[in-house]
């Protein structure tokens, strides 16, 4: 995988890279995002949130087409936050609707990955795209103002 | 591509398991095999204060193991868990449905 620093000024950056659709490579995605939120001077927080929400959209996009590259795009806005993008290439089963981020059940073995990153995230979109399907999670910065900190989960 | 892998240790515990490391759906596997071949008929104990990083993958292995537990007549107790283990329970409401102490 090669990184490709699409942007980067004194506000913030743009870095996309992609990576094969196997889960040995789950450590590697987290530990990009973590090192690019840690280059852009984001807070440990923000990075941990950063990092629970690219393992779960990585896994989905894995779990979609296994085996099938997938694209990440990060962005940092200094002092804003970061969005992840996370863009499956291939086609593979549709979105849930957003009423379906959760399990069936409290017990139900599946269905906690959408809802753990829409807990995490102040704004989650998932949209088929002519490239696939894509993923965005907004995350901003826990010290920005409130009214700017809207949570999407329902 | 960077040198990295997701890395887990399950090791004997006096109740039951003690797992250390990170759980994701690379690794979850490797926890659920433990867990069933550790069922003994008898409530087992999963130490969680060692796992540095947990997904609903990993949530989903804990899950699943309840629900056969509690069908055999057992329970699984979730013992000590990292902040990381306790942030994801407390945000899927799975505290309030697992065994934890």
């Amino acid at each position: 995988m090669t990184a490709v620093v699409e942007a980067s000024d004194r506000l913030g950056s743009r870095v996309s890279a992609s990576y094969p659709g196997f889960d040995q490579v789950l450590a590697s995605v987290r530990h990009d995002i973590v090192g690019w939120c840690r280059d852009q001077g984001l807070s440990t927080v923000l990075t941990g949130r950063a990092e629970l929400v690219i393992s779960e959209l990585a896994s989905n996009a894995i779990q979609a087409s296994p085996g099938s590259a997938f694209e990440v795009v990060f962005e940092a806005r200094r002092p804003f936050g970061a969005r992840i993008a996370v863009t499956n290439t291939t086609a593979g089963p549709s979105p849930p609707p957003r009423r379906a981020w959760r399990p069936t059940g409290p017990l139900a073995v599946r269905g906690r990955g959408l809802l753990i990153v829409a807990a995490v995230a102040d704004e989650v979109i998932v949209d088929r795209a002519r490239s696939g399907l894509v993923t965005v999670a907004a995350l901003l910065n826990e010290h920005q103002p409130p009214v700017m900190r809207r949570r999407t989960a329902e | 591509m960077s040198d990295q892998s997701s890395r887990i240790a399950i090791d004997a515990h006096d109740e039951g398991l003690r797992v250390t490391g990170v759980v994701d759906s690379h690794t979850a596997p490797q926890l659920m095999v433990a867990i069933q071949s550790n069922r003994t008929g008898k409530d087992l104990g999963l130490d969680l204060s060692a796992v540095e990083f947990i997904d609903s993958s990993g949530l989903r292995i804990l899950v699943n193991a309840h629900r056969e537990m509690e069908a055999a007549g057992n329970r699984l107790v979730l013992l000590s868990a990292s902040d990381a283990v306790a942030r994801l329970l407390d945000i899927t409401g799975l505290a309030d449905h697992l065994h934890t102490r």
